[in-house]
């Protein structure tokens, strides 16, 4: 069937509306298919886009989704861990009514499991009455016995609800799944809401769309109103955390999302200890009290004690907090036991008697076969229906039966009659359809717009709507997340299989105030709780150190690598002749040293490397010392401590990762220091931007600790190894590598000189890149750490031994006859070697004491022991 | 009536000192039928930061303690002075078929009929759990039960035959095994030990829509003739309890293909071992560590000394 009228055909051309499905864009109206309304503004605002106007929207889109770095990563996807996100351009949208009808379901919903969780967790009236099949609780492996007869602050179990739904083909909603556990997505639907704003705004703004804003932060006041009672004290907001099961997790883009937008620290369960039946965050000035846990880690991983004991994600001693009432934790430990389908028969009946409300919107067919009725009923009807586990952990994967070979249908349905507890049978939805944007040829962000840039075609969807608790009760997030099915009739809608999304609009109703529409939602209202924890978790700060260090050796990899390369390039074999042979031989020790380059067995550091290997080696990844190697680092540091990076300064980082990639073929001579130059363009462009815009807390204290501990030593090993011996080209080395060659030329119009070089690239207080300056700053930012004066005093007493040295005892000036010269030059630096020395051991040293007093060790990871 | 003086051991000791120690320990006998905890004394070593009593989902008297300064060693002390009365099993002939046990569960649990309360507590145990799976592994369980479990057959009578098949087709081997060894490979490699047995057992019962539970205490042995009892030589022992329409729980040793008696001391019980595992903990630092134990099982009362075992369990139909 083809749309026929209001029929721009380059949109619509590939359009079908299938008479099976519902389609969300058109409907008949007799033999006629027409927009539906709500539709239409937007789609005459689409259609008046020229094709290449619509091209370059596209391609916004998918530089925002680049830049704001958003991902979800999936496991064993071949285009890499950490996939970006896929949105398409057009919105879904519902008219105001038909959205009021969803929110008053979704509501009544969250209120119901609520209240059947307070039950199953506390009376157990429903059991005893056979309102809840015993089974489907004793029989799941989230119902987590000792959490029974725990009474959470409030009495409320569940935070935040997600709850998926399908259109059926006459138009009906119907509940597909429930999340009670940890529901995913409200960070997604929330981002996916500020691209398309961005790259649409014109539309947006006519559509009078509903503001996602307040629903986070009606879910934030609701967390800090469920604090327990003893909690911070009077006029304090209480700690409020997100745990994170970490960076691996396939969802931990939005984990960190979230804790920025809403001003949570993000901490994984090693930054948590539980001392006393309290929560204690770790933090570099001592343990701080949680109040509130927002858990992303599935509860039976959260405390290696009394629940999984295989468990690194949890925190030792957490149930036992709350059964002692210490901490909320949201949504509750145990909640999780009710996503099974085989609970979906139940509901009506449990509504009225919970609620004495009619369930609002109906749950798609399924049969528990743990009633002998419904499995007699499934049993005959197997070809049409769905098999699915009734218990998650018997982790079987729906079965679509009309798929099913007849032997295989045969030992399904044998299993079934063997072991009826563990099956549920669901019919089978027709998922609605909606228009999404026909791939480019290309992709999207390719240039030149493909003949079709501008054809709609049908995908299936299905809409996922969450509701958060707030003081008043339940609030529902106008819009949610719509998945799309990655293919047409494709019967999965799936982040895990391959499918996209899109940003969800319920239009203004002219009952309602209609909203100010903001182009950018951007941050929610600063919140006061989290800028009172300027305590650092000590896993962060370690984070921070390390991002530091691993930038600065990338710089400093970059600069090393670019002077040896330019010296090979440029003089060949003449390189390694003379007195300029013994800088390039010094050159290369100090690249081998920094695991620049390789370290042959057996093979002097004198031996000549082409420049051909040294190019390759340095955008190797399998180099550890490598530019690329260093940056990957940067990288995954970077993603670590996401939460506390400035979505611009995420921007930065992200542009790194065109860097951090190995080329394809071997870079040529010029290439390669293009592409070393492009590289130190961004690390530069990352400190500056660290410098102008990162707030001066601890974060950036131990980030700035990192980098200059880093560069401090990279300029004691590049001064050792080229100052002891000075030759012109190695004097003009250090110059180069410490940015101070105008400076000297401004002061020394007569050529290179050892002595005038050393005062500049060790002592010039000013050089942001000297020698001295890296001790003093460092000296500065210990010294403000806490208890860090102890920290400080060997810097200082360093900064003194290299004041007093007297440089111009430690160059020999004129003296006859090369091999005395040599011999009398390596005494008289004697001093300055030893200084050198001590300054690239006062790293070490520095870096260990940090790491005993701040970081969190990595080997003292808690670990469980059982005995018999 | 017998009397014994039980002590119960545990001594970890680390490479390096652990900073934060939390443990939870299944220590204290629990009171059960015929059995009464006439003293209990637990000793913790240091002297932990903190310390609580409780009772668990199941039941069991549980200890929980924290030890927040550094330390290399701890030992844990358990002394308890128990007074066992043997209860009288039913007679296997006269208990109902499997079958009644079976629907009597399946349809409480199922909500297709009234669930007594009795059986609303057995249903805690009729399904897998951490340490029985049974996935697609429950058809193995239950066509190797179901050559006992005959139609028809009294329920008793059929676990006391269930008990003497897993007694003989299974060799006792220390070393086949580990706390962490999945019942599937042990039902493949066909030893193990007394845990092993127990969660084979459980397997078997609950493939077959019992109830079964882990049961963890102690057993009495009798040091070689002539030869003094030697302190610390016995261990923790573990046995199974099935329930049974009209009679309750009915203890099962399939280690020594016995109903308990007066040998037997019950510490506490649960699904299977994760839920009573004796001491429990998680540690910050520590390096690697040792864990020793060592139980002594010592009958306090002069006079005959206790039977070891109830009735023998009989033998008269062995697997063919």
């Amino acid at each position: 069937m083809q749309v026929q009228p209001h029929r721009p055909p380059a949109l619509l051309a590939r359009y079908v509306a299938r008479p099976d499905r519902y389609d969300e864009l058109c409907q008949r109206i007799g033999s006629v298919v027409v927009l539906r309304p709500h539709w239409r503004d937007f789609f005459h605002g689409l259609a008046a886009m020229p094709a290449d106007e619509l091209s370059a929207r596209r391609a916004a889109l998918g530089r925002q989704i680049h830049e704001n770095g958003i991902t979800y990563n999936v496991y064993a996807d071949p285009r890499g861990f950490a996939r970006p996100w896929e949105l398409d351009l057009l919105p879904y949208m519902l008219p105001a009514a038909e959205w009021a009808q969803i929110e008053a379901a979704v509501i009544q919903r969250a209120t119901l499991f609520d209240r059947i969780l307070a039950d199953l967790y506390g009376e157990q009236t429903l059991l005893e009455q056979g309102l809840v099949p015993p089974a489907l609780i004793y029989g799941h492996s989230g119902f987590l016995r000792p959490l029974v007869g725990a009474r959470p602050p409030g009495g409320r179990f569940l935070h935040l609800y997600a709850v998926d739904l399908a259109r059926s083909p006459d138009g009906r909603w119907w509940v597909v799944a429930d999340r009670t556990q940890a529901p995913s997505g409200a960070g997604y639907a929330l981002e996916n809401r500020s691209v398309v704003a961005r790259v649409l705004p014109e539309l947006y703004r006519a559509a009078g769309v509903e503001p996602l804003v307040p629903f986070f932060e009606g879910f934030r006041d609701g967390l800090v109103e469920l604090a327990p009672a003893d909690g911070a004290a009077a006029g304090e907001d209480p700690l409020i955390v997100v745990l994170t099961p970490g960076p691996y997790n396939e969802t931990y883009f939005e984990h960190a999302f979230l804790a920025r937008e809403m001003g949570f620290p993000l901490v994984e369960g090693q930054d948590l200890t539980v001392r006393d039946d309290k929560v204690w965050l770790r933090t570099l000035e001592g343990l701080r009290r949680v109040h509130v846990i927002l858990r992303r880690v599935d509860d039976l991983w959260c405390d290696p004690l009394e629940l999984r004991e295989d468990s690194a994600l949890g925190v030792a001693g957490l149930v036992a907090a709350v059964r002692a009432g210490m901490v909320t934790v949201a949504n509750a430990l145990g909640s999780g036991i009710l996503e099974t389908g085989a609970l979906l028969g139940y509901l009506p009946r449990l509504c009225e008697h919970l609620l004495g409300s009619k369930l609002r919107m109906p749950s798609v067919a399924t049969w528990w076969c743990g009633e002998p009725a419904a499995c007699e009923y499934a049993l005959k009807h197997l070809r049409e229906l769905v098999i699915k586990p009734a218990y998650p952990t018997l982790g079987a994967r729906p079965v679509f039966c009309g798929d099913l070979p007849v032997a295989e249908l045969d030992a399904l349905a044998a299993r079934i009659a063997l072991r009826p507890f563990d099956f549920v049978a669901q019919e089978m939805v027709n998922l609605s359809q909606a228009p999404v944007l026909a791939d480019e040829a290309g992709g999207a962000g390719n240039k030149a717009p493909a003949r079709d840039a501008r054809a709609l075609v049908a995908r299936n969807i299905g809409l996922r709507v969450f509701a958060a608790a707030g003081a008043e009760g339940f609030r529902v997030l106008p819009g949610g997340l719509v998945r799309v099915a990655s293919e047409a009739d494709m019967r999965i809608v799936s982040m895990q299989h391959g499918g996209g999304s899109k940003d969800a609009w319920v239009l203004g109703s002219p009952a309602r105030p209609r909203p100010v529409p903001r182009i950018v939602p951007g941050q929610l209202a600063p919140f006061a709780g989290g800028a009172r924890v300027l305590g650092l978790s000590s896993r962060v700060a370690e984070n921070f150190f390390w991002l530091g260090r691993y930038s600065e050796r990338a710089d400093a990899a970059a600069r090393l690598g670019r002077e040896t390369l330019a010296r090979l390039g440029e003089a060949g074999e003449a390189s390694w002749l003379g007195e300029d042979g013994k800088v390039t031989a010094a050159l290369q020790a100090l690249c081998r040293q920094r695991g620049l380059l390789a370290t042959v067995a057996g093979e002097a550091d004198a031996a000549p490397t082409p420049p051909a290997p040294l190019a390759q080696a340095l955008f190797d990844p399998a180099q550890p010392g490598s530019v690329v190697a260093n940056l990957r680092q940067v990288l995954r540091v970077a993603a670590l401590v996401r939460d506390r990076l400035s979505p611009d300064s995420w921007r930065i980082y992200n542009r790194l990762s065109e860097f951090a990639a190995a080329p394809a073929q071997a870079p040529r001579l010029g290439e390669a220091l293009q592409r070393l130059d492009e590289s130190l363009l961004s690390l530069v462009t990352l400190s500056g931007f660290v410098i102008e815009s990162m707030p001066r807390d601890a974060g950036w204290r131990f980030l700035s600790i990192g980098r200059r501990i880093e560069r401090l030593q990279f300029l004691a090993a590049a001064l050792s190894a080229l100052l002891l011996e000075p030759s012109q080209g190695g004097l003009k080395v250090l110059l180069a590598i410490t940015d101070a060659e105008l400076r000297y030329r401004s002061r020394h119009a007569r050529g290179l000189a050892p002595q005038p070089v050393a005062e500049l690239v060790m002592l010039d207080g000013d050089n942001p890149r000297a020698l001295r300056y890296q001790l003093d700053s460092l000296a500065e930012h210990v010294a403000l750490l806490p208890d860090g004066a102890a920290l400080a005093a060997p810097l200082r007493e360093r900064l003194a031994a290299l004041d007093a040295l007297a440089l111009c005892d430690c160059f020999v000036h004129e003296l006859a006859g090369a091999r005395s010269r040599a011999a009398a030059q390596a005494r008289h630096c004697e001093p300055l070697r030893q200084v050198l020395d001590d300054i690239w051991r006062g790293g070490n040293e520095l870096a260990d004491a940090l790491a005993r007093r701040y970081f969190t060790h990595l080997d003292a990871r808690s670990r469980a022991t059982v005995s018999l | 009536m017998a009397l014994y003086e039980i002590l119960h051991d545990t001594t970890y000791r680390y490479d390096s000192a652990v900073a934060l120690s939390q443990q939870v320990a299944h220590l204290r006998p629990r009171e059960c039928a015929g059995q009464r905890t006439l003293a209990h004394h637990l000793e913790i070593a240091p002297a932990p930061a903190r310390r609580s009593e409780r009772s668990d989902f199941f039941g069991n008297p549980v200890t929980a303690f924290a030890l927040h300064a550094p330390h290399t060693e701890l030992v844990v002390r358990a002394r308890s002075r128990i007074r066992v009365d043997p209860p009288a099993w039913p007679e296997p002939a006269a208990s109902p078929p499997w079958e009644t046990a079976r629907d009597h569960l399946r349809d409480g649990l199922s909500g297709h009929a009234p669930l007594r309360a009795d059986a609303r507590d057995a249903g805690q145990y009729r399904f897998a759990s951490p340490f029985v799976a049974l996935g697609d592994e429950a058809a193995q369980y239950a066509d190797y039960a179901l050559a006992s479990f005959t139609p028809g057959r009294p329920v008793l009578d059929a676990l006391l035959a269930l008990s003497a098949r897993i007694h003989a087709d299974f060799r006792f081997d220390p070393a086949a095994t580990s706390v962490a060894t999945p019942v599937a490979e042990v039902f493949a490699a066909r030893r193990g030990v007394c845990q092993d047995f127990s969660h084979l057992m459980i397997a078997c019962l609950r493939a077959l829509g019992l109830a079964a539970r882990y049961v963890s205490g102690y057993l009495l042995t009798e040091p070689p003739p002539g030869q003094p009892r030697l302190i610390g030589a016995d261990a923790s022992h573990a046995w199974v309890a099935l329930w049974c329409p009209g009679a309750g729980w009915i203890d099962i040793d399939p280690t020594n293909d016995l109903q308990p008696g007066s040998g037997h001391i019950t510490l506490a019980w649960g699904r299977d071992y994760g839920d009573v595992c004796p001491l429990r903990g998680v540690i910050l630092g520590g390096g690697g560590h040792g864990v020793e134990v060592a139980v002594t099982v010592m009958p306090v009362e002069e006079g005959p000394p206790p039977r070891r075992g109830g009735r023998p369990a009989r033998a008269a139909d062995a697997p063919d």
